[in-house]
């Protein structure tokens, strides 16, 4: 499994097979950092069959992430490959989530292994 | 019960609230700081908030509704008032029932109806109300304990 650094802090970008990609949340996501998550989010869906995004260490999120979230799942919707939440247990961060609504929305997994089959 | 915000800067304090029928006397604590208009200052203002809220001992789930709520409407404050001007932002506890949340900064930022900010924003609280007056919004949000 490649592991690789972004230009974000906290955020790690993993593949653990070819054609699938794991972006590893960690620490804390929002309005500040919302446009170079989006850069990422954009350019692995457009690489990748399977991106799963796994914030089961994240410390925080807001809207702004929520909504990149969205954006992703709905490109990965446009070119034909899935999109998956991989859900965390941060209170914050599960209220974030509740209340917006979300999970109503987006394919979502409580394990890795969960959200490496969904495709 | 008279609720009055007084000014201060990165403070929180105890007053007393006076006494209903000359038996209870009711301390509400309050939580008071000011912030640039600057996303990387919402770090800032959600851990100042969250210390005082623990200092409290305000329980989950009100205590990561409250951190949210702030957050977002001062988010929106900073996103959509595209104002030089601080963002302040305002918190009372009122005992047994729940937090009452201010975020007042000049402009016109909650217009913005459909965004997912305002979504989230409305669906924390039991209730949100927003005052417009002298260029200002002020968004007031009542989280129950």
């Amino acid at each position: 499994m490649g592991a690789q650094m972004t230009s974000l802090t906290d955020i790690q970008v993993l593949h653990p097979r070819p054609g699938a990609v794991v972006v590893e949340v960690l620490g804390e996501h929002d309005l500040a950092t919302k446009t170079e998550t989006w850069e990422l989010l954009s350019s692995l869906v457009d690489a990748n069959e399977l991106v799963v995004v796994d914030v089961t260490e994240a410390q925080f999120i807001d809207s702004s992430f929520i909504n990149n979230l969205i954006n992703a799942d709905s490109a990965a919707r446009a070119r034909g490959s899935q999109f998956t939440l991989q859900l965390g247990t941060a209170r914050i961060v599960r209220s974030a989530f509740e209340h917006s609504g979300i999970l109503m929305v987006l394919d979502h997994a409580s394990t890795r292994e969960e959200a490496l089959d969904s495709l | 019960v008279r609720k009055r915000w007084t000014p201060c800067k990165d403070s929180s304090s105890r007053v007393s609230a006076g006494s209903l029928g000359g038996q209870l006397a009711i301390t509400l604590s309050k939580f008071e700081t000011v912030i640039p208009p600057d996303p990387k200052t919402l770090a800032s203002l959600r851990r100042a908030l969250e210390g005082w809220l623990d200092q409290e001992g305000v329980p989950e789930p009100a205590r990561a509704d409250v951190v949210l709520a702030a957050h977002e409407a001062a988010a929106k404050a900073i996103e959509h008032a595209k104002s030089t001007e601080p963002v302040i932002v305002r918190a009372q506890i009122v005992p047994e029932e729940a937090v009452v949340l201010e975020v007042r900064s000049p402009g016109n930022w909650t217009t913005q109806a459909l965004s997912q900010g305002v979504k989230l924003l409305a669906s924390i609280p039991s209730k949100l109300e927003v005052e417009r007056a002298d260029r200002n919004t002020a968004l007031r949000a009542v989280v129950p304990l």
